[in-house]
């Protein structure tokens, strides 16, 4: 559809800006929440919320009592024991390189990092 | 006892200034009651909003942009508005969902908004009726501007800052935007329009 020059136009901006808004503002809805549009999404946010702190709270004691293994049951004599379990696994897969005590220590290291972010959050 | 805010009382202003500086701060800190009070206050907004941008699934993602921003809270920074940068992910969400749909079903045309032409638009008893209708004959950032400047009641800053638009181009796209969707209306309702305009 064309747009006919002929018929009446509002020449002044503001005159068309009153009437834009006006028009804008007939075809909007009462301005009433809707309540169940609001229980639906805080559901979903609550659900979210729910999972994270679930997700975190996991992470944290996966990560708690991997370095409370590591620390309370003789340190590197657990890293030795772990070290030579891994060589089994690569001995029976035939798997040519495995961590060693050095990258164990490391992931421990990064675990710690890991639990201390999750702590925080929490906090 | 003593946070940052006490010793530099102006380090937090930006946020406290905002009307949802408070809310979304308590929010931020995990209370769900403070964010549903956003969502309370926004919501016509933005489900209007994304109802003259996107049709029927306005709502599913009106939904999607109240979680997405409760995941994002933390990103808000108090330098714009937090309705700006509301609607800024309901703008984003939006055009997400096209290109899904785009991806999905490609010969949908619901979504071809650079045409001249209005798509089977019939006159409806009032124009108020057909504002919609007119607005989807818009290109879609002209009708993203008008939906937020004369539907939002937003200024041009705060859409050129929800819509990563230059403050130019927003101003641009409302004068155009408004003349065009004016012009259509005054075609389907010559004499409802003449009323309006001449009362």
């Amino acid at each position: 559809m064309k747009h006919d020059p002929n018929l009446p136009q509002p020449s002044d901006p503001e005159v068309s800006d009153a009437l834009l808004r006006a028009l804008f503002h007939d075809t909007d809805e009462a301005g009433v929440p809707d309540q169940s549009f609001v229980r639906a999404t805080m559901a979903k946010v609550e659900r979210h919320r729910a999972l994270w702190q679930a997700v975190q709270t996991t992470l944290f004691v996966i990560v708690i009592v991997c370095l409370g293994a590591l620390m309370l049951q003789g340190g590197p004599a657990t890293v030795q024991a772990l070290n030579q379990s891994f060589e089994s696994v690569m001995a029976a897969t035939g798997t040519s390189q495995w961590m060693g005590p050095r990258e164990i220590m490391l992931g421990a290291g990064l675990l710690g990092v890991l639990a201390a972010w999750l702590y925080a959050e929490k906090a | 006892m003593f946070g940052l805010s006490t010793l530099f009382p102006g380090l937090d202003r930006d946020q406290h200034a905002d009307p949802d500086g408070v809310l979304v701060g308590q929010a931020r800190q995990g209370s769900p009651l403070a964010f549903e009070r956003l969502v309370l206050k926004h919501q016509n907004g933005i489900r209007a909003f994304l109802r003259r941008i996107s049709g029927p699934d306005a709502d599913d993602l009106a939904q999607e942009t109240f979680l997405t921003a409760w995941k994002k809270l933390h990103q808000w920074r108090g330098q714009g508005s937090f309705k700006s940068w509301l609607y800024s992910i309901a703008w984003r969400t939006a055009l997400s969902a096209r290109r899904a749909t785009q991806r999905r079903e490609t010969r949908d045309h619901t979504w071809h908004m650079e045409t001249d032409s209005l798509p089977d638009v019939q006159a409806g008893t009032d124009a108020r009726l057909d504002l919609d209708r007119v607005l989807a004959a818009l290109p879609e950032d002209q009708r993203a501007v008008l939906a937020m400047c004369y539907g939002a009641g937003m200024s041009h800053g705060e859409a050129a800052a929800a819509l990563s638009l230059p403050l130019g181009t927003v101003k641009s796209h409302a004068a155009r935007g408004r003349d065009k969707a004016l012009a259509l209306l005054t075609d389907l309702h010559p004499h409802v329009m003449q009323a309006r305009i001449t009362p």
